[in-house]
């Protein structure tokens, strides 16, 4: 109950664009949750709204139990991390970290065992004379975060904090703020529209699209059990292979590509019925024992560990993650087989999953 | 072997062209140091040539004391100059001290009218002294403003130009800059005083330099609102000093070092202004 509640918030831009529609959603306390969607989806207002950046044109905001709908950023007791640090060029770093608290009244020395302690925490002590201009893109990043850590806040809200650096880097930074996060246990709230970030450092995940929450849930179970095509779309690289079919009258499933297909878990389906077939990359394994349908390899990516096929499936392409062994040339023909545990359907008009 | 060669003919090219500007800008100036090295005589008889004549040490000395030239009524030159300093500090001051707040208010408040507010301070621009200086100088005078820094330098202080380009400069501070600021509940007066003004001293360096050599350069309005020679300001005595050619006797050579010592206090400004600048410039964020 007291993490953050968003009771019907809605936002329409200028009267006319509509960026969030009326959305009720319970962000659980000292976990990470993570927006998640394409650009423009309206997470960032969402964010905007939690730190009363924003005021929304509907619904209510509750933070840690108390209606914050109007109360000012600053007093809802929360800190932001945002995607370009802002962090003030003309101070040091200690200042940049200090300045909040000073705002606030603290006492000098409070402030300086606060901001000493957070730079410890992030490994940025020796950095805190410095000017911004004069850090790495990381640094200034583990700044923006010790400004937020020393507020000592009840929720941490981060916006695609991670999008100006590297790839490399960023995978350190992400594992960083989940480490940290996780240490200090404060709610945090945190947009992306990376879909890997949102898989590894969610503990609550939560998926938009033009302005709704379209599904959300622990990542694992997003991912294994998407409610509609575009989250079993957004979610996983490789992307899910889509194939168009329809029922047959033997309940298997025709594919409009040409090959036919067990479903098993699916005994209920009307014969005649189109439906949307979803195979994840990894639900495909090649030359099984039991191997009923064949593919031609087009394409191998080497990824290291593994790697991935591209197939031509009847006349449709499919992606399957494969491992190393055996040696396998483009233009090879050969035995593959579906998971049909792993099988989705989806609705080719609503895009919604059958179940 | 042209292609090696290329690269330094261009920079001698250009550098030659760098010489040439520089030595077209720096002519006036040498021919004004030339020239008040001559005593009055000599520049008459037209001895006065590229290199400098005997009596420069002579022309200094009457100009800074004033003997030998209190007999045209001239004010003091040390006098002068200190008034024209203190006179282009309070505008230089003044307009900035007013149009940081005003561009302050009009970029970052909702208030009523805003639009409205906005065009009015523009329309001052289409008002500068010259052409609303008969009912200035009637202000002035009911005020008993006349002979006074108040006269001189009020009228001028009202800025459209620096409210505008600090207006500029304010808006290209980015946004996520300001959102921060109000979640480290900084209030509107302390977000002006910890980050807008530090982050703007590039404007406000590069518009000391403007604003000072404007009001250094103010000529006519103080010629109205001073009426005693004690209050002439260093461009007036200039002027008064070339009249003299009109009178019969002109004192070029007195003119030219006044002039050259009128050039003092703006280069002084400049020059510090512009370590300040260029400080700012090449602090700037990316
Ligand atoms: N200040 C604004 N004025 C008008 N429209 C806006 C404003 N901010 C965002 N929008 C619009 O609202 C929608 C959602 O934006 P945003 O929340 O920033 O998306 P996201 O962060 O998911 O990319 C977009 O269509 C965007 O163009
Ligand atoms: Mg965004």
């Amino acid at each position: 109950m007291a993490g953050i509640e968003l009771g019907n918030v809605s936002k329409v831009y200028q009267g006319s664009v509509t960026a969030l529609k009326p959305t009720t959603l319970t962000i659980p306390e000292g976990g990470l949750t993570v927006l998640v969607g394409p650009s423009g989806c309206g997470k960032s207002t969402l964010l905007r709204i939690i730190a009363g950046l924003e005021e929304p044109s509907s619904g209510s905001v509750t933070i840690a139990g108390r209606d914050v709908t109007k109360v000012e950023p600053a007093d809802r007791d929360i800190a932001m991390v945002f995607q370009n640090y802002a962090l003030y060029p003309h101070m040091s770093v200690y200042d940049n970290m200090a300045y909040g608290l000073k705002n606030r009244g603290t006492s000098g020395a409070d402030i300086a065992l606060r901001v000493n302690e957070a730079a410890r925490m992030l490994g940025i002590e020796a950095l805190l004379q410095r000017k911004p201009r004069a850090l790495s893109g990381g640094q200034r990043q583990r700044v923006a975060m010790g400004r937020a850590i020393v507020r000592r806040p009840k929720a941490f809200l981060f916006d695609e904090p991670l999008s100006n650096l590297d790839a490399k880097l960023r995978g350190e930074m992400r594992v960083e703020i989940r480490t940290l996060q996780q240490r200090l246990g404060v709610t945090s709230v945190y947009v992306t529209h990376d879909q890997l970030e949102a898989m590894t450092m969610a503990d609550h995940l939560v998926v938009m699209r033009d302005g709704v929450i379209v599904q959300q849930g622990p990542p694992g179970r997003v991912y294994d059990e998407p409610d509609n095509v575009f989250v079993a779309g957004f979610l996983g690289a490789p992307p899910i292979n889509l194939l168009a079919g329809s029922v047959g009258e033997d309940g298997r499933l025709h594919l409009d590509c040409g090959p036919q297909v067990d479903l098993p878990a699916f005994p209920k389906l009307q014969p005649g019925r189109k439906v949307t077939l979803g195979v994840r990359a990894e639900a495909i394994s090649i030359a099984a024992p039991a191997a009923n349908q064949q593919a031609t390899i087009e394409l191998i990516e080497e990824l290291g560990p593994n790697r991935l096929l591209h197939m031509r499936f009847g006349t449709a392409k499919i992606i399957c993650v494969a491992p190393r062994e055996p040696a396998l040339r483009p233009g090879e023909t050969i035995p593959i087989q579906l998971d049909t545990a792993a099988l989705k359907l989806f609705d080719p008009e609503t895009g919604s999953a059958c179940r | 072997m042209a292609n090696i060669a290329a690269p330094a003919l261009r920079r001698a090219l250009s550098n030659l062209l760098l010489a040439v500007a520089a030595a077209v800008l720096i002519l006036p100036v040498w021919f004004a140091l030339v020239a008040s090295s001559y005593n009055g005589a000599d520049f008459l008889a037209g001895h006065v040539g590229l290199w400098f004549g005997k009596h420069g040490l002579a022309t200094y000395q009457a100009v800074i004391t004033g003997h030998g030239i209190v007999a045209m009524a001239l004010p003091n030159i040390g006098r002068a100059l200190v008034t024209s300093t203190i006179m282009a500090l309070l505008i230089t001051i003044g307009k900035i001290a007013i149009s940081l707040p005003s561009a302050f208010a009009v970029t970052y408040f909702r208030f009523p009218l805003r639009g409205f507010w906005f065009a009015l301070i523009f329309v001052t621009l289409l008002l500068p002294i010259e052409v609303r200086i008969v009912p200035t100088f009637q202000v002035a005078a009911n005020f008993h403003m006349l002979n006074s820094f108040t006269g001189l330098t009020l009228p001028l202080i009202a800025s459209a130009t620096a409210t505008f380009l600090f207006r500029q400069t304010f808006l290209s501070i980015p946004e996520e800059l300001t959102e921060a600021a109000r979640l480290d509940g900084a209030s509107p007066m302390r977000f002006f005083i910890d980050i807008i003004i530090p982050m703007s001293r590039t404007s406000i360096a590069a518009l000391t330099v403007i604003l000072f050599i404007y009001g250094w350069n103010q000529y006519l309005w103080p010629l109205l609102v001073t009426t005693k020679t004690s209050w002439s300001t260093i461009v007036m005595v200039i002027g008064r000093l070339s009249q003299t050619a009109a009178e019969g006797d002109p004192v070029w050579n007195y003119t030219m070092a006044t002039a050259l010592l009128a050039l003092v206090p703006p280069v002084f400004v400049v020059v510090a202004m512009q370590r300040l600048f260029v400080r700012g410039l090449t602090e700037m964020e990316k």
